[in-house]
C-alpha cells in the first residue's frame, strides 16, 4: 500500500492554533488601537480643556483689573496717605524733647552751680559752661552728673573741657557730656 | 483527492495555508497598529504632554494672579474714600507738599509769640545754591527745610518753647540750640530748626502691587501727630487794595 498518511489531527491543530494567534493579534491590534486613541483623545481633551480654563480666568482677570482700575483714585489716595504716614514717622523717630535736658541738667544742679551757656548738637552733644559758688558745690554737680542714680541716668561721657578759680574763690568751668537718648525721646 | 507520489491532500491542508495567512496578515495589522502607536507617542502625545504642562502651569499662574487681584479688589472696595480723604488732608498739613514758606512763618511767629519770647531774627538757610562756576556750595536735603532763630526770653518760657514746638501739627525738629545767659534772668537763644515737607505726587500704583496698607506704628504716629496743637495760620491772601505811591508813608 502506497504511503498514505493521516496528517490531519496534527494540522487541524496546527490550524486552530494559527487561527488562536490571529484572533490574539487582531483583538491586541484593537486593544492597542483603542488604546492609543483613548490616549490622543485624553492628550488633546485635557489641553481644550485646559485652553479654555486659560481663556475663562484670563477673562476673569481682565474684569476684576477694570474694577480696580475703577476704585484707583481711592488707591492713589491710600498710597499718598502711606507715603506721608511713613514720613511723619521717620520725622518723628528724630524728634528730640531738647526741653528735658534743661530739665535734667537743672535736676542735678546744686544751688551754688549756675550755668553761663549751653549748647546742644544734633548729635547730642551737650557743652556747658558755669561757674560755682566754691569748689564743694563744683565738686557736687561732677558727682551728680556721674551718679548712676542721678545724672548718670540721663548723661554719659562727662568731661571737664576747662576750669579756672578766681580770687573769690569762685570757679569757672566748661563741661562736656553726652546726651543719652532716652532723655529726649 | 490523490497526488503524485500517493499522498492524499485533504481540504485541512487548505485550512492550513489559510490560517498561515490570516496568522501573517494580523500580526501584520498588530505591528502596523504598534507602529503607529509609537508614532503617535513620539510625534503626538510627546509634544502634547510637554504641552499640557506647560498649559497646567499658565492656569496655575493665572489662578494666582487672579486670586491676588480679587483680594485686591477686596482691599480697595473695603477702602473708605471720605475717611482716607479727610487723612490725607491732615497729613498734608502735618507735612506740606511743598516749601510752605508763609505757613512754616506764621507758626514760628505763633509759637513765639505764644511763649512771650522775643524774636530777634529768623533765617532761612536757603536750598541749593550754585556760583557763578556752577558749582554746588550748599546743598539742602530733601524735603528738609533749616530755619535758623535768635530769640530772647525766660527760662521756662524757653523749655516751654522747646516743649511746644516739637508739638505742634506743623512738624519740625530742633536741630541744635545754643543758650547764652543773660544780665537778669533773661536768656539768649540761638537754634536751628528743620520744617519738612514732601512733595508725593498722586500715582495709582501697578495693578499687581498689593494695596499700601499703614503699620500699626504709623498709625498709633498719625493718630498722635494729629492730637496735635494747630499753630499755623491760615495763609496769607492776596491784597485787594494797592498804593498809588510805593514809597508813600505807610
Amino acid at each position: 500500500m502506497a504511503g498514505e498518511i493521516n496528517l490531519l489531527p496534527q494540522r487541524e491543530y496546527e490550524v486552530q492554533r494559527k487561527e488562536l494567534i490571529q484572533r490574539w493579534f487582531y483583538l491586541a491590534s484593537v486593544f492597542l488601537l483603542v488604546l492609543e486613541l483613548l490616549a490622543v483623545v485624553g492628550v488633546f481633551g485635557f489641553l481644550g480643556v485646559r485652553s479654555l480654563e486659560i481663556r475663562r480666568l484670563t477673562s476673569e482677570i481682565n474684569k476684576t483689573t477694570k474694577t480696580i482700575q475703577d476704585l484707583s483714585a481711592v488707591e492713589g489716595l491710600q498710597a499718598t496717605l502711606e507715603k506721608k504716614a511713613a514720613k511723619i514717622l521717620s520725622i518723628t523717630d528724630k524728634q528730640r524733647r531738647l526741653d528735658k535736658v534743661l530739665e535734667k541738667v537743672a535736676e542735678v544742679m546744686p544751688n551754688g552751680v549756675k550755668l553761663s551757656g549751653i549748647n546742644l548738637s544734633d548729635k547730642n552733644d551737650l557743652v556747658t559752661s558755669g561757674e560755682a559758688r566754691n569748689s564743694t558745690d563744683l565738686s557736687t554737680f561732677l558727682i551728680n552728673l556721674i551718679d548712676e542714680e542721678k545724672g548718670g541716668k540721663y548723661f554719659s561721657e562727662v568731661n571737664v573741657g576747662s576750669l579756672a578759680s578766681s580770687s573769690e574763690g569762685k570757679y569757672s568751668f566748661g563741661l562736656n557730656m553726652k546726651i543719652k537718648e532716652e532723655v529726649v525721646k | 483527492m490523490k497526488i503524485p507520489g500517493g499522498f492524499k491532500l485533504s481540504a485541512s491542508s487548505f485550512g492550513f495555508s489559510t490560517a498561515r495567512a490570516g496568522v501573517y496578515r494580523s500580526s501584520l495589522i498588530f505591528a502596523a497598529v504598534f507602529l503607529l502607536g509609537f508614532a503617535l507617542a513620539l510625534l503626538v502625545i510627546k509634544p502634547r504632554i510637554a504641552e499640557s504642562i506647560e498649559t497646567n502651569k499658565k492656569v496655575g499662574e493665572k489662578k494666582a494672579q487672579l486670586d491676588k487681584l480679587n483680594q485686591k479688589k477686596d482691599e480697595v472696595s473695603s477702602l473708605d474714600e471720605q475717611e482716607i480723604r479727610e487723612m490725607v488732608n491732615k497729613t498734608i498739613k502735618a507735612l506740606p507738599s511743598r516749601k510752605d514758606i508763609p505757613g512754616l512763618v506764621a507758626s514760628v511767629e505763633r509759637l513765639i509769640g505764644l511763649n512771650q519770647l522775643t524774636l530777634s531774627s529768623v533765617q532761612l538757610v536757603p536750598g541749593e545754591i550754585s556760583t557763578e562756576s556752577g558749582k554746588v556750595v550748599q546743598k539742602e536735603e530733601e524735603g528738609t527745610l533749616k530755619v535758623q532763630l535768635s530769640l530772647s526770653g525766660s527760662f521756662e518760657n524757653v523749655k516751654k518753647f522747646l516743649e511746644n514746638a516739637v508739638s505742634a501739627s506743623r512738624l519740625l525738629s530742633i536741630d541744635s540750640v545754643s543758650i547764652q545767659s543773660q544780665e537778669g534772668n533773661n536768656l539768649n537763644v540761638g537754634m536751628t530748626m528743620s520744617y519738612f515737607y514732601q512733595p508725593v505726587a498722586e500715582v495709582v500704583p501697578p495693578i499687581d502691587q498689593p494695596v499700601a496698607k499703614l503699620t500699626d506704628k504709623e498709625k498709633e504716629t498719625l493718630e498722635k501727630v494729629f492730637g496735635y496743637e494747630d499753630y499755623s495760620q491760615p495763609f496769607l491772601q492776596a491784597s485787594q487794595s494797592s498804593r498809588t505811591n510805593p514809597f508813600g508813608e505807610l
